[in-house]
């Protein structure tokens, strides 16, 4: 059962405090029973104030199926530092017609980059791109080891994404899709 | 790992210590006990689950000083639905590696002056003229408040180099 936010900082409250009312009837030292008390209110706070640091970084869940990009970023693997790179998508989910984009980061590799830059080139024309991902293992060569040795793993689980340009004929949104990608120069409407 | 997961676990380490005085050091009965150790492996594994569902949406929390501008996101508002509309922005914080760390997401109410000067820094964007943006709070004429405003500037070339 996955939980949001609240509910998970609420159930953690409730419970914690009921186990904490049970231990008053401990035989623990009142000094021990106060500290106690002390460092379970204290959790309360760093529970409260712990999520928001790690919301808006990117997510390494499977991409949705089916996805509108809005904006793409690559971090190229670096030799000398020995980052393998990354390649992070914003999008937003169309099978669920959510509105609020998602971040997503996928390892890096040429061929991903390569579609990935095809992709950010028509955004930058103004031509939104849906993209379609779909997973599996695949066999990764590069990692049978030679005969004899020891295999180190060949299969790895692997993503292909696939771009292309939006159906023109899909119904004007509310959400104008901007940015290193697409994009309403329209000026925006009057206040509400 | 980030402060976050550091306050997640300090979390937990307390509710553990919490169920252990409680098994050991109290005498109430078994179904009690019982009960408590289910509800914390309940609880614990809830937040396991329900961390990834969490990740990669967009924060609230302030923006960075100076950043730099990755992608934009408008969701206008709405009188239908009462929607007051919601500025999504993707950013490097420039504070960090340059600007070339990982992109983050963030949040912030909508305004229509905020989004004449994002429709400006997404057409640069558009024209491959990377868009550095400054913070700023400023207070609202009308309802007094702090509100965030943000300006744009070009991005100096040799900090972007193409790749």
């Amino acid at each position: 059962m996955t939980l949001g936010i609240a509910q998970l900082i609420t159930a953690y409250v409730v419970l914690a405090a009921v186990l904490a009312g049970l231990n008053i009837f401990s035989t623990l030292s009142w000094l021990m029973k106060a500290v106690l008390l002390v460092a379970t209110s204290a959790a309360y706070l760093v529970l409260y104030f712990s999520f928001p640091p790690m919301l808006g970084w990117p997510s390494s869940d499977d991409l949705p199926k089916r996805f509108g990009l809005i904006a793409l970023y690559v971090q190229e693997p670096d030799r000398i530092t020995g980052a393998k790179g990354n390649v992070f998508f914003w999008v937003t989910d169309k099978t669920s017609n959510s509105i609020v984009p998602r971040a997503y980061l996928l390892d890096y590799e040429p061929e991903l980059h390569a579609r990935a830059k095809e992709a950010r080139a028509k955004l930058q024309k103004n031509v939104p791109q849906v993209g379609e991902a779909t997973s599996g293992d695949e066999m990764d060569l590069t990692r049978m080891g030679k005969p004899g040795e020891e295999r180190q793993g060949a299969k790895t689980h692997k993503y292909t994404v696939k771009f292309f340009d939006a159906a023109p004929d899909a119904p004007p949104s509310k959400t104008a899709e901007m940015a290193a990608p697409t994009g309403d120069d329209a000026p925006p409407p009057p206040a509400p | 790992m980030n402060w976050g997961m550091i306050g997640i676990i300090f979390a937990y380490l307390v509710l553990a210590l919490l169920l252990l005085v409680l098994l050991t050091r109290t005498r109430w009965g078994w179904t009690i006990k019982g009960l408590a150790i289910a509800a914390v492996a309940l609880l614990t594994y809830s937040t396991a689950i329900s961390y990834s569902p969490l990740i990669g949406w967009p924060t609230g929390i302030a923006l960075p000083k100076r950043f730099n501008l990755v992608g934009i996101h408008v969701d206008e508002p709405n009188k239908n639905t009462q929607a007051k509309g919601t500025i999504y922005l993707w950013l490097t914080d420039m504070e960090q590696q340059l600007g070339k760390s990982i992109p983050r997401a963030h949040k912030i109410p909508y305004s229509p002056g905020l989004h004449n000067k994002l429709n400006e820094a997404s057409k640069k964007l558009r024209k491959n003229l990377p868009q550095l943006g400054e913070t700023e709070f400023v207070r609202n004429a009308v309802t007094g408040r702090l509100e965030v405003d943000l300006q744009f500037f070009d991005m100096p070339d040799p900090l972007f180099p193409e790749k």
